[in-house]
């Protein structure tokens, strides 16, 4: 984020509306992107969410821009304040909100997470703002720490961004903004995956989000949506939470709607009350339960919880855990001695470090002291372990051994290791070949000291193949052919852009296509220059064969009076007329002129029963140079012989001219006035395959009719 | 005439006159239709049925058959007109004709009758063989939209044309009903 791309709608120094100078971008989305702007009268910033281009002709997208700007009628410090939609002259929306200047609570998820009383604030301040919005019914529906940003580093000052973005209205699009299924479904409440929304669905989020926030860690609600609706109809794990917060959180987040705080009211007075009182919001027996015979000693800072009957489980990560510190120091000193281990069978331990994601170590380690190494190991590389203390059938030098593959495939871009008892599984993939000689040394032949087994790790190819990226576009095309631009010869490497251009049929089968590029683009960025074109379109698109263009163009005026329309748009009502222009150069061989309409119907404006002459040299009648050929005519010039055309309101959009050029006439029979798309896209495909004649050149221009 | 975005000024658009020539079986239910087909496939032989029930093949239009088709009369009562209308010099299927073949399309699906002919015809304005050209792409433009649009199997449909043989109106033969496509039972 920051940095400018050439792809990108605005560019950092572009004044909008002779008032908004663009600095730099925040963010991109699958529809929209978002920039901050400073106003050059104000001399305040603001920040500017533009809809991409190819979305801004969707009526559902402009929709939802306009329901995102009717926020403005809440006036309330915890949200973010609107002001308007604009258009630029070249048809680009956009909206203008104030810019808050401060960390949202995802980079604080980053830098280690907000303590309790902290987050209390924040809690406080955002279920003000959804009280707000809820009163007028508006709801949020995609609460995130990614859009509470805190004004200023203050807590209390949480402004909640991002109210209803266009992303919500595609489901597609969320896949893109999310990136990941997990993304899109972190913070949502359960109702929320079978469509249901409340208000209670954002008090589920905000609760979700306070955890996530504290903990520094994103919820783990699996990886498929089996996973995740079963995982999401569990209550939230809070153990080591500490109260009041724990409560206000396992409130918010109760599975069952009706069990959670019913409104973002019944919240604050539940904070308002138990702050003034000083005491917990739903009291328990003891903020440190009664410490269980089993667990074994851990340090001050992680809170014991007891979980699998074979060891104590020590929640350590980056969780601080703030408040307890007298509780922790009392639990160092009662347990100095160490009560006998459980025992573990099978002995099981697995460190993963998947391709995109942080480490994550589970599983027995033998001792405190090992438990303690292994989990600085896994969190110097910024992740995670849940390790139970746990004795077994394993060697003396079990934990060292570990802890010397832990540090050797560490450089690896993913690796697993994988251990039952001493029996070691070791897999890990890399690109680059240096790294994985230093890991197949180490560990190729036998893994150290008492493990058994060796590593496998594979060496992969950095570069994306063009082939690969094809094999999704002949997957994708709906719209005749889509190509790369320039692909690189060696293949694409991790700092390359893969670029698309070509046809389709629609906006949801444009981000199916950017879903599909994504999964195997490996992070690399993907640019689409796509035009999207309506069915009756694409049709002839996927029929034409590869043809070049052959100069000719064409010229559309309007019938009521003697005047050009380069923009090619007409309003309803209007008469266009339309001339094709045949290049001097072309002065023999035959054209064939029809013009595909929205609706799906072809009109065959030249050569038709009327009008049967398609030879240029008998049309050119001895004319030189550049020659017009008027195939639409004005009303007031139409006869039996010759075809004029009105906008029809019923079907609005594009329609096609085209012209083919071929040394014989295309058909060998008129083809009617008027046939369906179907009908011509069979026929064009048996003239071109029929070898009775050569398709020449073949050039079109889109005519589109829009609503005046 | 109103198609999409455009009108194309140049072309009267057609009335319909049909019921003033035949019976329209386009508003019978599904069971009394396939109950005609029923009939039709029970007489056997085939006939481009006119629309008073005599038979007018004439020897010019007999010709222009193709040549599985045997002529022979058929019991009016169990003719299936069902004409499905085209503008002039046109063969895409006008919105509210395709609607018609939606019950028509059902009474297929559900046939046990192996083959249905799509039998296309056009007006007396142009020549012969475009004319018969024409009446090809109406019966396969009726064709396609069964299949594609309704689903009926590929191998249950033909299409054939026969040009301006056969008007329904033979006292005006570049009658707007001439321009039609009909239904038989056939194989």
């Amino acid at each position: 984020m920051g940095d400018s791309r050439p792809g990108d709608i605005f560019q950092p120094g572009d004044l909008l509306n002779n008032t908004y100078r663009i600095e730099n971008i925040l963010g991109r989305g699958g529809t929209s992107e978002v920039y901050k702007a400073r106003n050059e009268i104000s001399g305040r910033f603001v920040a500017i969410k533009a809809l991409k281009s190819e979305f801004s002709g969707d009526e559902g997208y402009l929709t939802l821009m306009r329901r995102e700007e009717e926020i403005r009628e809440i006036r309330h410090d915890a949200v973010v304040r609107y002001s308007e939609n604009h258009r630029t002259p070249s048809g680009m929306i956009y909206l203008v909100m104030d810019y808050v200047e401060g960390p949202g609570l995802d980079a604080k998820i980053k830098s280690g997470g907000m303590s309790a009383p902290d987050l209390i604030a924040v809690c406080k301040r955002v279920a003000s703002g959804l009280k707000v919005a809820h009163d007028r019914r508006i709801i949020h529906r995609d609460l995130s720490p990614d859009n509470i940003i805190l004004r200023g580093d203050v807590p209390s000052e949480a402004v909640i961004i991002d109210f209803g973005i266009a992303k919500d209205a595609n489901p597609g699009a969320q896949t893109i903004v999310g990136n990941e299924f997990a993304g899109k479904y972190a913070y949502a409440a359960p109702e929320q995956l079978s469509g249901h929304t409340d208000a209670r669905s954002d008090l589920y989020a905000l609760g979700a989000l306070l955890l996530a926030t504290f903990r520094a860690q994103r919820p783990d609600i699996g990886a498929n949506p089996m996973e995740v609706l079963k995982k999401k109809a569990l209550p939230l794990d809070t153990q080591g939470v500490p109260e009041p917060l724990k409560s206000i959180i396992d409130k918010l987040t109760q599975p069952d709607p009706a069990k959670r705080f019913q409104s973002a009211d019944e919240l604050l007075s539940t904070i308002d009350y138990g702050m003034d009182e000083r005491t917990v919001v739903a009291p328990r027996p003891n903020v440190v339960a009664a410490p269980q015979p089993k667990p074994a000693p851990v340090t001050a800072k992680s809170a014991p919880v007891p979980k699998r009957g074979n060891g104590a489980l020590i929640a350590v990560a980056a969780v601080v855990v703030l408040g307890l510190g007298a509780a922790g120091a009392w639990f160092g000193g009662v347990f100095n001695g160490t009560p006998p281990l459980p025992i573990a069978d099978p002995y099981v331990l697995t460190i993963e470090k998947p391709a995109s994601g942080p480490v994550h170590a589970s599983g027995d380690v033998p001792s405190q002291e090992v438990a303690e190494k292994l989990t600085k190991a896994v969190t110097d590389l910024g992740g995670t372990a849940e390790l139970s203390l746990a004795s077994g059938a394993i060697g003396d030098s079990w934990g060292n051994d570990i802890l010397t593959v832990v540090s050797a495939v560490a450089p690896l871009e993913s690796w697993k290791v994988d251990l039952t008892g001493n029996d070691g599984v070791v897999t890990g993939s890399t690109t680059d070949k240096a790294a994985h000689d230093v890991v197949m040394a180490a560990l190729g032949v036998a893994l150290p000291g008492s493990l058994k087994g060796k590593a496998d790790i594979a060496l992969q190819s950095q570069f994306l193949t063009a082939e690969t990226i094809d094999a999704v576009l002949a997957a994708q095309a709906d719209c005749g052919p889509l190509v790369q631009e320039n692909p690189p010869a060696l293949g694409y490497g991790k700092a390359d852009t893969i670029t698309i251009s070509g046809h389709l049929s629609g906006s949801p089968k444009q981000v199916e296509l950017f879903d599909a590029l994504n999964a195997v683009a490996d992070k690399r960025k993907v640019s689409l220059g796509i035009d999207l074109l309506n069915p009756a379109l694409c049709q002839i698109e996927g029929t034409l064969p590869e043809v070049h263009s052959g100069g000719f163009a064409f010229s559309f005026g309007f019938g009521d009076r003697d005047e050009d329309n380069p923009s090619g748009r007409y309003f309803v009502g209007e008469n266009p007329t339309i001339d094709l222009v045949i290049p001097a150069a072309v002065t023999d061989g035959f054209v064939s002129v029809s013009i595909i309409d929205v609706g799906g119907n072809v009109y065959h404006v030249l050569p038709n029963m009327n009008r049967p002459e398609d030879n240029v040299a008998t049309l050119r009648a001895g004319a030189s140079g550049d020659f017009k050929l008027r195939v639409a005519f004005p009303l007031a010039e139409n006869t039996a012989k010759t075809i004029a055309f009105t906008v029809d309101p019923t079907t609005l959009g594009k329609s096609k001219v085209i012209v083919v050029y071929s040394d014989k006439p295309l058909f060998a029979e008129l083809r009617p006035t008027t046939e369906s798309v179907g009908g011509y896209a069979a026929a064009l495909k048996k003239a071109a395959e029929s070898g009775d004649l050569q398709i020449r050149a073949l050039d079109s221009r889109i005519l589109t009719s829009v609503e005046k | 005439m109103k198609i999409a975005f455009c009108t194309i000024s140049a072309v009267v658009f057609v009335v319909s006159t049909a019921a003033a020539f035949a019976q329209d079986d386009s508003n019978l239910t599904a069971e009394q239709l396939a109950a005609k087909f029923m009939a039709q496939e029970a007489t056997r032989g085939l006939v481009i049925a006119p629309a008073d029930g005599t038979t007018t093949t004439t020897t010019a239009g007999a010709t222009t058959l193709p040549a599985d088709v045997v002529n022979a009369a058929i019991d009016p009562s169990a003719q299936v007109n069902f004409q499905i209308k085209f503008a002039f010099d046109s063969a895409a299927l006008l919105p509210d004709e395709a609607s018609k073949l939606t019950t028509l399309c059902e009474v297929i699906k559900a046939s046990k009758t192996p083959q249905f002919k799509i039998i296309g015809h056009t007006d007396s304005s142009g020549t012969d063989s475009y004319n018969k050209n024409l009446s090809m792409l109406r019966a396969e433009e009726v064709k396609r939209h069964l299949i594609d649009d309704c689903g009926v199997p590929d191998t249950k449909l033909v299409a054939v044309g026969v040009g301006e043989a056969y008007p329904l109106d033979a006292n005006d033969p570049k009658a707007d009903v001439n321009r039609r496509v009909e239904f038989q039972v056939g194989s």
